[in-house]
């Protein structure tokens, strides 16, 4: 086995394990804890997506208003999902 | 030591493209004896010397090594006779050109199970013989003609072989590696090595070590001259 | 010791000859980085969201007028709770508060913190709040994403909501949400329910939602049938609903997935026929040559299997390990944004580490196998030709 070869190595193998080190010490149950805390408190559980109230829920898919019922909106808007 | 008897190769045989590149051939040479094949290009000299190192398979015939049947070998006994039996120059080297002249040396003992170290030694004194260990870690692709054929005997004699065969070897050489390469020819049969050379170089005609020239023409041989006697 | 040799010339060949595989590592490296990428922060996500929802309540139920939710009456509380087989029934008040100039919103949540069980929460949860203090005045806690938002905007200690009577209303910014929190709380606003009704406009007797349990899963779809008739005006949302919008929203399978593995594969393929004709060009003399000095047929695939395994894994678990830095460790800057979307209030979630084996080992098959057989069916043809003819 030639030097440079056994350097790739080490470098691979040594970047494994401390990507499985973390793995494996990480905390994932404080940060579960913590989502799991602030949905017993308030009940709501649904992801805060950045999406703008005007977006369509399915991408790619805007149906525009029908300009004979101006007034009637598209069912496709983010606010009728989230309008109190 | 080697025994062709009746041998013939049709290239693209059944086809209206099929080419009789040796007719019947019968061919004599015992244990280190050197024999020079001489012809134009064409003549069917490499197809012969392929033949012998098992690199291809006679349409028809016999060849017999060292009382071994290797016109019928298969693959892997075939690769086993090249790997311990022959050692094989090319006109145009062939050599893999990434690669520094010891690590050519060394690619003909890979699969020996020999380990490293020992290859590596066998290299250097084969390097040795071949008068290329000065350019031992250099790249082939650097090397000048001359240096390249020396490269390439090192890798022929790197595993000790019985019979070393030789194709044009001295074709792409000026006349000063020319004689180099004769010179060392010489010392290999000293060395009791059995070879072949298939040349049309006329300063391998009047070789005294040498002993036998046969003189081949489209596929036949036209004359046979023992010539032991100059021994 | 005889693989010795076999590995020397093995890694030589490799290191000597790496700029024909350097093109191979760096695409696939790409490729494989970008796929475990986008897997594990789906996977991520995903585990994060279902975690979360397990502790929450299995139905909601919320009052539709016109196909359009609608406050519901308080009073809806006391009927589903004499329903057979319902337990913590709890009212919900919250809603999107539009911050109509920048066209962004903000999710405001009411909460009940006379509730012994949900101050007791909300203290572990945010370091050093003062219950008293919160209270005596109207304040509210902002998620991280509101935070800097309002700050940005100068309203750095308070914000004046308008109401539905034309009035302003001053609340606090009385402190910021964790972040780790962030996932689900970087839009939103906490504050007494009652501030949260005067801002809505809810009436005393109104409510958002009303939300509950049915312990027996089983009666689950007996229950929505006597809501029902209880209620002509009722809209169920149930969990499992939301579970499996969840995994829609972030499965493997589908929408941005099935664009990018069509942009992996046709890339992938690029680096196979690239393989492949380069095996036939250039490496054809190599693999002659050393057939013409004693390598078997055999010893020739042995070489190049392990030539390509080497390269296969390599670039395989350098591409994994890459993503699993940029997701896990420095939080996918720019590709998480197509996760969480960067419209309304940008979002900055630390990932918690999920790895799929299973989804890893088939990437790798996917990957491998096509990989192995473009470099050894060539090589294989080659060897099977006369050496001489391969050296041409």
């Amino acid at each position: 086995m030639i030097k440079e070869f056994s350097i790739l190595v080490s470098i691979v193998l040594l970047l494994t394990g401390f990507v499985f080190i973390h793995y494996l010490t990480h905390n994932g149950v404080s940060s579960q804890k913590t989502l799991s805390s602030i949905s017993k408190i308030t009940e709501i559980s649904s992801p805060s997506l950045s999406v703008a109230y005007y977006e369509p829920r399915v991408l790619f898919y805007e149906k525009t208003l029908n300009p004979a019922y101006p007034q009637m909106q598209a069912m496709n808007k983010m606010d009728l999902v989230y309008e109190q | 030591m080697i025994s062709v008897e009746n041998v013939s190769k049709i290239f693209n045989e059944g086809t209206p493209q099929a080419f009789e590149a040796l007719k019947s051939i019968d061919l004599e040479l015992a244990k280190g004896e050197t024999m020079i094949l001489m012809g134009v290009s064409g003549s069917g000299k490499s197809t012969l010397l392929s033949l012998i190192a098992a690199l291809d398979k006679p349409s028809s015939g016999k060849i017999v090594v060292e009382g071994e049947l290797i016109s019928k070998l298969p693959d892997l006994h075939a690769s086993a006779y090249r790997a311990k039996s022959i050692g094989f120059i090319f006109q145009h080297f062939n050599l893999l050109e990434a690669l520094s002249v010891e690590e050519n040396v060394i690619a003909p003992l890979i699969n020996s199970g020999l380990d490293i170290k020992t290859i590596k030694e066998m290299a250097a004194e084969s390097m040795q013989n071949a008068a290329i260990s000065h350019k031992a870690s250099q790249q082939v692709k650097e090397l000048s003609g001359g240096e390249k054929q020396r490269c390439a005997i090192a890798r022929a004699l790197v595993h000790e072989p019985k019979l070393i065969i030789c194709d044009e070897p001295t074709a792409n050489l000026d006349r000063e590696n020319s004689l180099k390469f004769i010179e060392i020819l010489q010392s290999l049969h000293q060395r009791g090595k059995t070879i072949i050379v298939a040349t049309h170089d006329p300063l391998f005609e009047a070789l005294t070590f040498v002993d036998k020239v046969v003189h081949m023409e489209d596929g036949n041989i036209v004359g046979a001259d023992s010539i032991s006697a100059h021994n | 010791m005889n693989n010795n040799a076999f590995l020397h010339f093995l890694t030589l060949l490799l290191f000597k000859q790496k700029g024909k595989h350097i093109g191979a590592v760096l695409i696939s490296v790409i490729i494989i980085f970008l796929l475990s990428s986008v897997l594990f922060i789906s996977s991520s996500l995903q585990s994060m969201l279902l975690g979360t929802l397990e502790s929450q309540s299995d139905f909601t139920v919320s009052r539709v007028q016109a196909g359009k939710a609608i406050n519901t009456p308080s009073a809806w509380m006391d009927k589903v709770l004499e329903i057979n087989g319902i337990s913590q029934v709890a009212p919900r008040i919250y809603g999107r508060y539009f911050f109509a100039p920048r066209e962004e919103s903000f999710l405001l949540v009411g909460v009940d913190l006379f509730d012994e069980q949900s101050s007791k929460e909300l203290r572990s949860l945010v370091k050093g709040l003062d219950l008293k203090s919160f209270l005596s005045t109207d304040s509210m806690l902002v998620g991280e994403g509101v935070k800097t938002f309002l700050s940005e905007h100068y309203y750095k200690e308070y914000f004046s909501f308008k109401t539905p009577q034309g009035s302003f209303k001053k609340v606090k910014i009385h402190q910021a949400l964790p972040s780790g929190t962030n996932l689900i709380a970087n839009d939103m606003i906490i504050m007494p329910i009652e501030l949260a009704r005067e801002i809505f406009g809810l009436g005393e007797d109104e409510v958002t939602d009303i939300t509950f349990n049915v312990p027996n899963d089983a009666e689950w779809d007996n229950i929505i049938g006597k809501l029902h008739l209880l209620f002509y005006d009722v809209r169920v949302v149930e969990k499992r609903e939301i579970v499996k919008a969840y995994e829609n929203l972030y499965n493997y399978k589908g929408g941005l997935f099935l664009i990018l593995y069509l942009v992996a594969m046709v890339t992938f393929m690029l680096i196979l026929y690239q393989r492949y004709s380069m095996v036939y060009s250039t490496e054809r003399k190599e693999i002659g040559i050393l057939r013409a000095v004693g390598w078997s047929i055999k010893d020739i695939l042995k070489l190049k299997f392990y030539e390509t395994a080497v390269v296969v894994l390599v670039s395989f678990v350098l591409g994994v390990i890459l993503a699993y830095l940029y997701v896990f460790i420095w939080d996918a800057p720019l590709l998480s944004q197509i996760f969480l979307g960067g419209a309304n209030l940008p979002n900055h979630v630390s990932f918690v580490p999920v790895l799929e084996f299973g989804l890893l080992g088939s990437i790798f098959l996917f990957y491998a196998i096509p990989f192995l057989a473009a470099v050894l069916i060539p090589a294989w043809k080659i060897a099977v030709t006369p050496p001489k003819e391969a050296m041409l």
